[in-house]
C-alpha cells in the first residue's frame, strides 16, 4: 500500500516539476518574442510624461532666453545674472538626462526582455532534463 | 501491432519485414538504426534490438526551447541587419545630397546667382542705428528654392504646374503635394508624411522631404545681412569669400508623422521646412553689418546638429510636445519669438550628411565644433575653416 502512494506522490511530484519546467520556458520564450516587438515605447511615456515635457520646453526656452540677456535688462547685478544663469543651466541639464534616459527604454526595455526570458527558458530547459533524469 | 513501454511512454512496434532477414542489407540497416536509437535516447533499456516505429517531431518543450533560441538569435542579429540596411539607406541619402548640390550649381551657371532660398517678402528693419532687410518667412509668395531647382532634377513638369506669382497656398494644380524622391532620405519615414493646418496652409496639403538649405548662421530673418550660401533674392559665387569647399549649403532635416509640424516641408520657404539656422549669434562688439563674427557667449546654444536644446527649433506650432522631444525632435511654438532657428536632423547614427557648394559631402558629427560650424555656414566672416570626418 505503501509503495502504492509513494509511487503516485512521486508521479505527482514529477508532474509538478514537469509542469512548472513547461511553464517556466513557456514565459521565457513569451519575453524573448515580446522583446521583438515595441513595448518599450509605453515605458517612455511613464518616464516622460507630458507635465515633463512642458517643464523642459519652458526650462530650456528660459535657459536659452538668459543667454541673451544682459543683468541690466533683467534688472539683475552681474552676479545674481551669473547665478541664475547657472542655475537654469542646471535645471536644463537634469531635464535633458531624464529625457535622454527615456528615449533609452525601449532598447533597455527590449534587452531586459530578451535576457530575462532567456534566462527563464534556460532555466526551464534544465529543470526539465533534470525531471526527465530523474524519471530514470 | 504490439504496444510496448519506453521509459514510461508507450511505442507502437509493427511488424517489420523488411528487418528480419539474415542477409547483409538487413544486418547493416539493423546497426544503422541501432545507433541512431542509442545516440537519441539515452535512458533506452537494454533489450534486444527490434525495430520500432517512432512517431517522430518535437516534443512541446523541444520546440519551445527552439522558439526561445530562435527568438533571441533574431534580437542578437536584428540590430546587426538594421546597420547594414541604414548604412544602404545612407548611402542614397548622400547621393541625393550630391544631386541637390550639382543641380545648384547648374542653376547658379543658368541664373549667374545661387537660388534664392524663398520668395518672400523682405521687410526694412533697422537694429543699432543700421537698417537691414527682414525676410519674413509667412509674408509673399512663400516658394522655396527646392521648387527653383526642380528644372535641374529632371522634374520641369513639376516645375511647369507651379505659378510662381501666385502664393504657394493658392497654387491651383497642388503641385506642392507631390513627393519627390530626390528630396527623400530614406532613413526617415518622410514619404506620405503631409503638412496642413487650416490657419498657415488654408488647409492645402504639403509634401514633406528631407533636405533644406543653410540660409545664415544667425536667425532666419537676419539672412540679408548675415547670409549663409541661399539667402532671399539669391547671391553670386563671387559674395562666397570663404570658398566653395567651406561653405555648407544643404543638410537633412527630420519630419515627423504629424500633419501641424512643418519640418522637412520642401515647397516652403520657412525655417525647419526648407531652410535652416544656426542661432550663433554675431558679435556685439563689432558693428551689426560688419562680416559675421561669432559671439562666444552663445556657445553651446546652437543648433547643432541632432541637438536636444536648450535651442529647440522654432516652429509656426509645436505639436505633440512629449512626442516631438521623445523623437528626439524638440521643437517651440514661435509666436512672439523672435530667434527663429532649426537644427539638421538625421536618423544616422551620430550626425547628419551636409552637402558644400562645390558639390562635397560630408558627414557632420553631432559634437562638431560650434564655431567651426558657425563659420562654415557664414559666407562673410573672412575666415576658411575645413571640417573633416
Amino acid at each position: 500500500m505503501n509503495d502504492v502512494t509513494n509511487e503516485a506522490n512521486r508521479r505527482k511530484e514529477s508532474l509538478d516539476f514537469f509542469s512548472f519546467s513547461l511553464g517556466t520556458i513557456l514565459v521565457g520564450v513569451v519575453l524573448i518574442l515580446s522583446s521583438l516587438l515595441p513595448f518599450g515605447g509605453l515605458a517612455t511615456h511613464f518616464q516622460w510624461t507630458e507635465n515633463d515635457a512642458e517643464d523642459f520646453a519652458v526650462i530650456s526656452e528660459e535657459y536659452h532666453r538668459s543667454a541673451l540677456q544682459s543683468p541690466e535688462r533683467a534688472g539683475l547685478t552681474e552676479e545674481q545674472m551669473d547665478a541664475r544663469r547657472a542655475k537654469l543651466k542646471n535645471s536644463f541639464v537634469a531635464m535633458r538626462k531624464k529625457l535622454e534616459h527615456a528615449r533609452q527604454q525601449p532598447r533597455q526595455w527590449s534587452r531586459y526582455l530578451l535576457w530575462s526570458g532567456a534566462l527563464l527558458a534556460a532555466l526551464g530547459g534544465l529543470g526539465h532534463l533534470i525531471g526527465h533524469s530523474r524519471q530514470g | 501491432m504490439a504496444a510496448k513501454t519506453f521509459g514510461d511512454r508507450p511505442f507502437l512496434v509493427p511488424p517489420l519485414p523488411y528487418f528480419s532477414g539474415q542477409d547483409e542489407f538487413s544486418n547493416s540497416l539493423r546497426t544503422c538504426v541501432r545507433m541512431t536509437y542509442s545516440t537519441r535516447r539515452k535512458a533506452a533499456p537494454k533489450q534486444p534490438f527490434i525495430a520500432v516505429h517512432r512517431f517522430s517531431g518535437f516534443s512541446l518543450v523541444e520546440l519551445l526551447v527552439v522558439i526561445a533560441i530562435v527568438g533571441i538569435l533574431i534580437s542578437l542579429l536584428l540590430p546587426a541587419v538594421q546597420s547594414a540596411r541604414e548604412s544602404a539607406r545612407r548611402i542614397q541619402c548622400v547621393n541625393n545630397l550630391r544631386q541637390l548640390a550639382l543641380a545648384t550649381q547648374n542653376y547658379e551657371s543658368a541664373h549667374g546667382k545661387l537660388p534664392p532660398s524663398g520668395f518672400v517678402e523682405l521687410v526694412p528693419k533697422t537694429y543699432k542705428q543700421v537698417t537691414y532687410d527682414s525676410f519674413e518667412q509667412r509674408m509673399g509668395i512663400q516658394l522655396s528654392w527646392a521648387v527653383l531647382l526642380l528644372p535641374y532634377l529632371e522634374q520641369q513638369n513639376l516645375f511647369d504646374q507651379f505659378d510662381l506669382q501666385r502664393n504657394a497656398m493658392q497654387q491651383p494644380n497642388r503641385p506642392q503635394e507631390q513627393f519627390i524622391d530626390l528630396y527623400l532620405c530614406p532613413s526617415d519615414d518622410a514619404q506620405g508624411r503631409f503638412f496642413a493646418d487650416l490657419d498657415l496652409t488654408n488647409g492645402r496639403q504639403f509634401a514633406k522631404g528631407n533636405y533644406a538649405a543653410f540660409c545664415t548662421p544667425y536667425h532666419t530673418n537676419l539672412q540679408q545681412i548675415h547670409p549663409g550660401a541661399l539667402i532671399a533674392g539669391g547671391q553670386p559665387l563671387r559674395r562666397i569669400s570663404d570658398g566653395l569647399s567651406n561653405t555648407l549649403v544643404f543638410g537633412e532635416v527630420r519630419t515627423r508623422n504629424h500633419p501641424q509640424d512643418e519640418r522637412g516641408v520642401w515647397a516652403l520657404p520657412w525655417t525647419g521646412a526648407s531652410l535652416l539656422a544656426y542661432d550663433m549669434h554675431h558679435d556685439e562688439n563689432h558693428p551689426f553689418d560688419s562680416p559675421f563674427v561669432a559671439f562666444a557667449m552663445y556657445a553651446d546654444q546652437t543648433q547643432l546638429p541632432n541637438t536636444l536644446g536648450p535651442n529647440s527649433d522654432m516652429l509656426q506650432i509645436c505639436p505633440d510636445l512629449q512626442n516631438a522631444q521623445l523623437e528626439g525632435m524638440p521643437c517651440l511654438n514661435a509666436n512672439g519669438i523672435r530667434w527663429l532657428s532649426v537644427a539638421p536632423r538625421s536618423l544616422h547614427i551620430g550626425g547628419v550628411n551636409a552637402a558644400y557648394l562645390d558639390g562635397r559631402i560630408s558627414f557632420l558629427s553631432n559634437d562638431v565644433d560650434e564655431y567651426v560650424m558657425a563659420y562654415l555656414i557664414s559666407v562673410t566672416d573672412s575666415q576658411i575653416n575645413t571640417y573633416d570626418e
